[in-house]
């Protein structure tokens, strides 16, 4: 069974890369069992999403700022 | 030409943003942080600082206040430090960091693998939420400084400058495995770090 430590290991990957079906499978009976490890799942993919909205407005994806 | 010419309109944002010296050294101090750590060049990070600055004058952005106008500057920053790595990665023989020591932060996990008592996240709701509040950005970019470098570095340049994972470890000279590994640690660190001082019981959220 895999641990809390090894799990979001994968999880913090499944954002680098797509996870083996393997790796998918452990992860998934894991989350389904351990609460903590189900919020660092939605917390990690949050940080992503923070960290991209820090310097962006809404009008940035339309525009180009670099010319 | 006729795109370089700003409108007065749009203008004021920007201009009110840099009448308040307090406010672009504030500014200025966190881009040029933030370019060093990613170039590791004192003087390419100024020069790229300065053309940000510069490129958000001659854009074509209005700036609804300082938050818009600080995101826009930092946006082109961002840009320019993406072209500057990925100029990078074609030189063949990359520099190799001196690898800092970067160790599994203490405190997170037993010996056996399990969330320690303390450090097991929390539901924290609808985060989203928070990206509306300037309070968090502040406590956001506070953890972020206590990163440790390297982990901050790879971090930021996945997730802020958006290289893909083969670019970094190309620019930077490490491999896959070690990238993952520093990325899963900035990833517990920062989340730890927002879970105590914001998203948590103890934290600052209102």
């Amino acid at each position: 069974m895999m641990k809390c430590r090894e799990a979001t290991q994968k999880m913090s990957e499944e954002l680098e890369r797509p996870l083996t079906l393997g790796e998918k499978a452990s992860v998934t009976v894991h989350v389904a069992m351990c609460r903590p490890c189900r919020n660092f799942r939605r917390q990690a993919a949050f940080l992503r999403d923070s960290m991209r909205a820090y310097a962006r407005t809404p009008e940035d994806d339309e525009r180009n700022p670099s010319q | 030409m006729a795109d370089l010419d700003t409108p007065a309109d749009d203008a004021s944002g920007a201009a009110e943003a840099l009448n308040d010296p307090q406010f672009v050294e504030d500014l200025r101090r966190r881009m040029l942080r933030f370019a060093t750590l990613q170039l590791s060049d004192p003087h390419l990070a100024e020069d790229a600082v300065q053309e940000a600055f510069i490129g958000a004058l001659r854009g074509s952005g209005s700036f609804a206040g300082r938050a818009a106008y600080r995101s826009w500057v930092f946006g082109i920053l961002r840009h320019k430090i993406a072209d500057q790595l990925r100029a990078k990665t074609r030189y063949a023989a990359a520099p190799v960091e001196n690898p800092e020591p970067d160790t599994m932060p203490e405190g997170i996990f037993e010996p056996d693998g399990h969330w320690t008592e303390g450090a097991a996240p929390a539901d924290w709701g609808d985060p989203h939420a928070s990206l509306q509040d300037d309070q968090f950005w502040r406590v956001f970019e506070a953890c972020l400084d206590h990163l440790p470098g390297q982990q901050a570095r790879l971090f930021m340049m996945r997730e802020f400058v958006e290289l893909e994972s083969p670019e970094i470890c190309r620019a930077v000279g490490i491999s896959t495995s070690n990238l993952n590994v520093s990325l899963h640690r900035a990833r517990l660190r920062l989340r730890g770090c927002l879970e105590q001082h914001w998203f948590g019981e103890e934290g600052a959220r209102p």
